[in-house]
C-alpha cells in the first residue's frame, strides 16, 4: 500500500474532477455562445450574405437546440433580409451524437417572414464571387408595321404553287397510267375480228342437230366474248369519268388557292406583327415570376445538392481548416451527418399564416435515401384566398437530380401593377383577382415548367398614346376584363427560354386588324397577285392535263364502247333470225 | 516559458525522483504529439493528476513535443493514412466506427491515429530515457556545474541571494 500511496496522489483525483467540472461548466457556460457563432458562420457561408442570430440555447436532457431572431440576408439585397424566422425549435436525437451525427427528430420553426427589411446591411465585406446573371429574359417592342409582300413570300414556301405542280405531276403519271391501260382494252382490230366472226355465223348453213348445235355454241361463245369486252371498256370509262371528275376538283381548288393563301398570310403577319401585343404586356410579369422563383431555387438547390455518395467502401475526405483526413468506413445503419426529420413551418404573411412542414432536410439524401419535401398552404390571406406550395428536391441519385414544385395561388388581389412603363402603349393594370398556378420539374439538367395565370374583373389603365394603331390597342385593352396567360418555360436553370402565350393577343390583334384594315387589304391584294402569278404556270398545266384526260383517253374509250354496241345491234340483227327448222341462235 | 525552464532546471537539480519528471515527460509526449482536442487527452490528463507525474516536467516537455509535433504532422498523417487504408484492418477500424462514441475519439483521422501510434511507440523508451537521462545530469552536469568557480561567487553574491529570496517568494505565492 505504501509503494502505491507513493505512486498516487489522491489530490490528484479532486483535482481532475475539478477540471471536469470546469471543462463541463465551461462548455455549458459558452455552449450557446458557440451555437450562435457557429449557426451564423456557416449560414453566413452558405448563403454568401450575413446570417444574424439573436440567441440560441442548448439543450442536454434531452439534447435540443433553440434559435431565437435568426435573420438571413438576401445576397441580392443586402438591406433585406430573405428570411426571417423568430424562434425555431429543434429537437436532437442524442444516440447519433455519439456518432458524430446531427439529427433532428422534429423542428418547428414559428414566426417566418419573408423579405423584411434590415437596419444594416448584411452584405460581406468580402462580396461573394458575383453568380452568372441569366440572359434568359429578353422583352422588346412588338413590331407595330406590316412587313412586306416580297418578303413575307421569300420566307414562306407558297403551298398553293407547290399543290399545282403536285397535280400536274399526278395527272402526267395518270395520264401515262391510262394509256397503257388503254393497250389492254378490245380496239380496232378486235372489233373487225369480232366483225369476221359474226359473218363466219352468218354464212354457215347448219345440218342435223349437230351442226346447229355447234353453231349456236359458237354464237354464244361471241356474244360471251363481245359482252366481256364491252364490260371492261365500260368499267374503264366509269373509271376514268371518276378520275377526271377528282382531277378537276382538285384543279379547281387549286386555281382558288393562291387567293386563299394570301388572305391566309396576310392575316397571320398581321397576327404576328401587331396582335403579339398581348403577350407582349403580360411577359414581363410572368417572366419575373419565373425569374423569382428561379432565385430562389439557385439559392435553396446548393445547399440540398451537396449529396455525398456513401458506397460500401472506405472514403478519404479532407476536413476543412484542419491537416489530415478523415477516414469514412461503411456504416451499419448509415445516417446523414446532418438531417431534419421533420420541421413544422408557419410562414407569416399578410392577413394570416402560411403553414407547412418540410421532411428529410439533409446534406446527403443518397445516405438517407428520401428525396425532401415539402408542403405548404395557407387561406384566407389579404392578398390571396388560397395558396399551396408544394414539391420536392430529390438528390437521392446525385447524377440524376430529380426536382418538381406545384405552386397555385387562388384568388390573389393585384392593384397597381405596371405592365408597360413609357413606350407606344403605357399600360398599369388598376385592379385584378389572379389565379396562378405553376408546375415545374427539373431533370437532365434542364428545368421544364408551365405556368397559367388567370386574370378576372381586370381594370387595364392606359397613358397616352399616338397613332391609330396604339389607340386602337388603347381602346382594346380598356375593354378587356379578363384574360389567361399560359406561359412554357424550359432550358438550363440559369437561362431558361419562356414562351408565353394569351388570348390577348386575339382581342388586341382583333383591334389592330381593323385599325390596319386598308393597309391589310392592300397587303391581301398584293400578296393575292403575286401568289397567283407564281402558280399560274402551274395550275394551267394541270387543267390542260385534266382537259387532255377527258379528251383523249375518254373519247378512246368512248369510240370502242360505240364500236362494240353498234356491232353486238348488227350481230343480233343479222344471227337472231331462224337457221331452220324453228331454231334461233342466241342473240 | 522562461520560469518554467527556470522551473524545470532548478527541478532537475532537486531531490524530486527522476521516475516523477520521466513520467511527466512520457506524458507530455503523448499529449504534445497528438492533438490537444482529442479525446485520449483526458485519460493523460487523469494519469497526470492522480500519479505523483511532476507538472513541471510535464508543461516544459508538452511544450518542446508540441513543436515537434508540428513538424511531424506530415509525417503523422502518412502513417494514420496507411493504417486506416490498410486492407488487413479494414474489418477492425470498420466495427470500431460503428461502436457509438468511437468516432468522438476522432481515432479515424490519420494524424490522430499516426500521432497516437507514435506517441505510444515512445512512451516507455522515453519514459526510461528520461529517468536515466536525470540520473546522468545530477550525476555528471550538476556537480560540475556546481564546482564552478563562476557559480559559487554567483552564489555569494548579494544581488544573487536577494533575487533567489524573491524568486521563492514568488514561487510560494
Amino acid at each position: 500500500m505504501a509503494g502505491l500511496g507513493a505512486c498516487l496522489r489522491p489530490k490528484g483525483i479532486v483535482l481532475f474532477v475539478v477540471a471536469l467540472v470546469l471543462i463541463v461548466g465551461g462548455w455549458v457556460l459558452f455552449a450557446d455562445a458557440v451555437a450562435r457563432r457557429a449557426v451564423e458562420r456557416i449560414g453566413t457561408s452558405i448563403v454568401g450574405a450575413k446570417v444574424d442570430l439573436g440567441a440560441a440555447d442548448v439543450g442536454l436532457f434531452p439534447p435540443s437546440l433553440v434559435l431565437s431572431g435568426l435573420a438571413v440576408t438576401d445576397p441580392d439585397a443586402p438591406m433585406t433580409n430573405a428570411v426571417e424566422v423568430a424562434r425555431s425549435e429543434f429537437s436532437i436525437e442524442g444516440r447519433p451524437l455519439l456518432t458524430g451525427r446531427f439529427v433532428v427528430s422534429a423542428a418547428r420553426l414559428d414566426g417566418v417572414r419573408l423579405g423584411t427589411a434590415r437596419t444594416r446591411s448584411g452584405a460581406l465585406t468580402k462580396a461573394p464571387k458575383a453568380k452568372k446573371e441569366s440572359g434568359g429574359f429578353s422583352i422588346s417592342l412588338p413590331e407595330l408595321s406590316l412587313p412586306d409582300a416580297n418578303a413575307i413570300l421569300l420566307q414562306n414556301p407558297l403551298t398553293s404553287v407547290a399543290d399545282a405542280e403536285a397535280l400536274a405531276r399526278d395527272l402526267k403519271t395518270a395520264r401515262a397510267a391510262w394509256e397503257e391501260r388503254l393497250q389492254g382494252l378490245p380496239d380496232k382490230a378486235a372489233v373487225d375480228a369480232y366483225r369476221s366472226r359474226v359473218r363466219d355465223l352468218q354464212e354457215r348453213r347448219p345440218k342435223g342437230v349437230q351442226e346447229i348445235l355447234a353453231t349456236a355454241k359458237d354464237a354464244e361463245r361471241l356474244r360471251k366474248d363481245i359482252d366481256g369486252d364491252l364490260k371492261k371498256i365500260r368499267d374503264a370509262r366509269s373509271d376514268l369519268k371518276r378520275d377526271v371528275a377528282a382531277y378537276r376538283k382538285r384543279a379547281k381548288e387549286v386555281a382558288a388557292a393562291p387567293a386563299a393563301e394570301a388572305r391566309r398570310l396576310a392575316d397571320r403577319y398581321a397576327g404576328e406583327g401587331l396582335g403579339g401585343v398581348g403577350a407582349f404586356f403580360l411577359k414581363p410579369e410572368v417572366e419575373g415570376i419565373v425569374r423569382q422563383g428561379l432565385v430562389w431555387y439557385r439559392r435553396i438547390e446548393p445547399v440540398v445538392a451537396k449529396a455525398a455518395h456513401r458506397t460500401g467502401a472506405a472514403t478519404v475526405s479532407r476536413p476543412p481548416r484542419s491537416k489530415g483526413a478523415v477516414v469514412r468506413f461503411p456504416e451499419r445503419n448509415p445516417l446523414p451527418s446532418f438531417l431534419v426529420r421533420d420541421a413544422a413551418v408557419d410562414v407569416a404573411a399578410e392577413g394570416g399564416t402560411v403553414s407547412g412542414e418540410v421532411k428529410n432536410v439533409t446534406t446527403a439524401p443518397a445516405v438517407l435515401g428520401a428525396p425532401l419535401t415539402y408542403a405548404f398552404h395557407g387561406s384566407g390571406l389579404k392578398r390571396a384566398a388560397d395558396v399551396r406550395v408544394e414539391g420536392a428536391f430529390d438528390r437521392v441519385d446525385p447524377d440524376h437530380p430529380m426536382d418538381r414544385i406545384h405552386l397555385a395561388f387562388a384568388g390573389a388581389r393585384v392593384t397597381d401593377r405596371t405592365l408597360a412603363k413609357g413606350g407606344p402603349i403605357p399600360v398599369t393594370l388598376a385592379d385584378s383577382m389572379a389565379d396562378l398556378t405553376v408546375d415545374g420539374s427539373r431533370a437532365a439538367g434542364a428545368i421544364r415548367g408551365a405556368l397559367d395565370l388567370g386574370l378576372t374583373g381586370a381594370h387595364f389603365e392606359v397613358g397616352q398614346v399616338e397613332g391609330a394603331v396604339a389607340r386602337a390597342v388603347a381602346d382594346a385593352l380598356k375593354g378587356v376584363h379578363a384574360a389567361t396567360v399560359h406561359a412554357d418555360v424550359s432550358g438550363p436553370p440559369d437561362a431558361p427560354e419562356v414562351r408565353v402565350r394569351s388570348d390577348l393577343d386575339r382581342v388586341i390583334g382583333d383591334a389592330v386588324k381593323a385599325a390596319a384594315g386598308a393597309r391589310l387589304q392592300a397587303l391581301g391584294d398584293e400578296l393575292k397577285e403575286k401568289i397567283a402569278a407564281r402558280a399560274a404556270g402551274p395550275v394551267a398545266d394541270a387543267e390542260a392535263a385534266v382537259g387532255h384526260l377527258d379528251d383523249k383517253v375518254g373519247g378512246a374509250l368512248a369510240g370502242q364502247s360505240d364500236a362494240l354496241d353498234q356491232l353486238l345491234a348488227e350481230a343480233k340483227k343479222d344471227l337472231g333470225k331462224d337457221v331452220g327448222k324453228g331454231l334461233k341462235l342466241p342473240f | 516559458m522562461l520560469r518554467l525552464l527556470a522551473r524545470f532546471l532548478k527541478l532537475l537539480g532537486s531531490e524530486t525522483a527522476p521516475g516523477q519528471i520521466a513520467l511527466g515527460v512520457a506524458l507530455a509526449l503523448v499529449a504534445g504529439l497528438t492533438p490537444l482536442a482529442s479525446v485520449h487527452n483526458l485519460i493523460v490528463l487523469f494519469l497526470l493528476l492522480v500519479l505523483r507525474a511532476n507538472l513541471s516536467a510535464f508543461l516544459v516537455a508538452w511544450a518542446v513535443f508540441s513543436g515537434v509535433a508540428y513538424l511531424a504532422d506530415p509525417a503523422f498523417h502518412a502513417l494514420g493514412l496507411w493504417l486506416l487504408t490498410l486492407p488487413a484492418l479494414e474489418g477492425f477500424w470498420t466495427f470500431l466506427y460503428n461502436v457509438p462514441g468511437m468516432r468522438l475519439t476522432r481515432f479515424h483521422h490519420t494524424i490522430v491515429l499516426g500521432s497516437l501510434v507514435v506517441s505510444f511507440g515512445l512512451v516507455v523508451p522515453v519514459h526510461l530515457l528520461s529517468v536515466a537521462a536525470v540520473r546522468r545530469y545530477r550525476e555528471q552536469v550538476l556537480a560540475r556545474v556546481r564546482a564552478l568557480k563562476v557559480t559559487q561567487m554567483l552564489k555569494a553574491n548579494r544581488l544573487y541571494r536577494a533575487l533567489r529570496a524573491a524568486w521563492d517568494i514568488g514561487e510560494g505565492t
